[in-house]
Parts: structure tokens; sequence; C-alpha cells
């Protein structure tokens, strides 16, 4: 099993998805930026509960002490395997779709437009 | 500082097509995206004031690269797919969707092709975003210049779209 699934196994779905999510983010910012900003701010109306936060937080630590440095200091090479990992054991939260699910999806993303310039205002 | 107080009349943001459609289809055609007023990004300019991995063009390029297959990590694209996961699972929580629906988007968010994750560059009237947005508290080391803000619910008509390159 990915190490970063086995720490959310008791962890409702939303919650597991959200730290997953805001784990992502606080690896990017860490690599990337020499600018901070809260990793947790995100839709206005919706509060973050604290267990997102700390669940966050535990993956945080979980992966930097696993590397034995912390994120600003990964190589390309351990930012792209952390990502990696945590796509894959994000992606592995949900239980498989049904047939009929992956029908609807299918027509959907079929019926998919992109919009053209000025689109919006038609 | 606040959006009703910058001088700048325009805000960018790039978003995918595949979270256009979501928002278009599930959320009643609203629209969550982080805008900044500098389109580009170059801390040497007094105009382009963000760092490349919130500026809009950057964003833009770096999914253009993704899709071409110049960039084989993909890094931008699994992001935005776990991002509407996780708006998908935010708005479920603020009752906006059904767990039928939710489940839908994440199926969606999971069987697009990389494809259809073609940037998009979208085109604000800063005063049109004023009653949708919310400032991002920024500790910058680099720029105190800088400014971003989340908007969320924003109509249709508030922006337009354009694609470039």
């Amino acid at each position: 099993m990915n190490e970063l699934k086995s720490l959310v196994l008791n962890t409702p779905l939303p919650e597991a998805r959200s730290a997953f999510y805001y784990l992502s983010r606080y690896l990017k910012q860490s690599v990337h930026d020499d600018y901070q900003k809260d990793i947790f701010d995100d839709y206005p109306q919706a509060e973050l509960g604290e267990e997102v936060k700390a669940l966050t937080k535990k993956l945080i630590v979980f992966i930097e002490k696993h590397q034995g440095k912390l994120a600003k200091d990964f190589t390309d090479e351990e930012y792209s395997d952390w990502m990696n990992k945590i796509d894959a054991a994000e992606n592995g939260l949900d239980p498989l779709p049904s047939t009929g699910q992956i029908d609807q999806a299918e027509k959907i993303i079929k019926e998919l437009v992109i919009p053209t310039l000025g689109a919006s205002k038609k | 500082m606040s959006l009703s107080n910058i001088q700048n009349p325009i805000l960018y943001s790039t978003m995918t097509a595949l979270a256009y459609n979501i928002n278009k289809k599930y959320y009643d055609d609203k629209h969550y995206m982080w805008c900044t007023p500098y389109f580009g990004s170059d801390f040497q300019s007094p105009h382009f004031t963000v760092p490349p991995s919130s500026s809009p063009l950057e964003i833009y390029n770096t999914l253009q690269k993704e899709i071409a297959g110049a960039d084989l990590h993909n890094t931008k694209i699994k992001l935005n797919r776990r991002g509407i996961r996780n708006g998908a699972g935010i708005m479920l929580r603020l009752g906006k969707i059904t767990q039928e629906v939710h489940d839908e988007i994440v199926t969606i968010s999971k069987r697009a092709t990389d494809q259809q994750f073609k940037p998009l560059l979208c085109v604000i009237s800063r005063l049109e975003a004023v009653p949708f947005y919310k400032k991002v508290d920024v500790k910058e080391r680099a720029n105190p210049l800088s400014y971003e803000y989340i908007l969320s619910d924003l109509p249709q008509s508030a922006f337009d779209i354009i694609r470039i390159g």
C-alpha cells in the first residue's frame, strides 16, 4: 500500500482528499516560491475543519521526515516523486465507479465544450 | 490591499476547460478562481509582481506544455484533477450538490483526458469582481506589491475568456 494512504486509513474520505490536496499545495509552494500563502486558503464560504489541517500537517511531517529534509530543499526528482505518490494515494481513495457511473461520465465528457473568444457574453 | 482599492482595471486567471465545464454544468455557471491583476511574472518589473507559480501566463504555458507532452510529469494537470475533486467535496459539504453529483464529478475528473485540461485565460472586470472576492494573505519576501484574490460564485457575465498562443 502507498505509505501515504496508510496514514489516512481511518479518516473519512472527504477529509483525506482535502488533506492530500493541501499537502500538494504545501509542496508546490515550498519548492517553487519565495512567497508564502496560507495553504488552507480556499472557498470563502467553507470553513475548513481543524481535523483536515491537523491531518495535512501530519502528512507534511511524514514526508519531510521520510526524506530527511524540509520540502523547500527537495530536488526536482524528489518533488515529482512525492507528487506522484500523493496523486496515487488520493486517486485510490474512492470506491471503483459502477459501469453506469463510468458510462454517464464518458457521455458528459463527450459533451464538454471549449469556449471560444467572447463566448461568455453570448 | 482590498480589491476595491487597487487601481488595475483588469484581473487575470487561468482555468482549465474541464473546470470551466464543471462550474457551468454543476455549479449554476458560477466560477471559482484565483486571480491577480498581473498577467505575467517578472520581479524586476513594477508591473508583474507575482511569482511564476501564481502568474496566469505561466500557469497557461505550463498547462499547454503538459498537454503537448513536453512535460512528462503532468504535475499541473494532476493537481487540477485533485482540485476539481476537492472542490466537489466542498460543494457537497455546503449542500450545493448531491452525493450522486459529487460522485459524477469525481468520475469525470478521473476519466477526462489531458486534452480536456486546455487552459483558458479569464479576463475579469475588477469592478464586477468586487462582490465576489476574498483577499489571499501573502507573506511576500520578494515583492510587497503582490496581490492575489480568490473569486467564488463569480457569474460568467463578469468575465470573458480568451485563448492565447
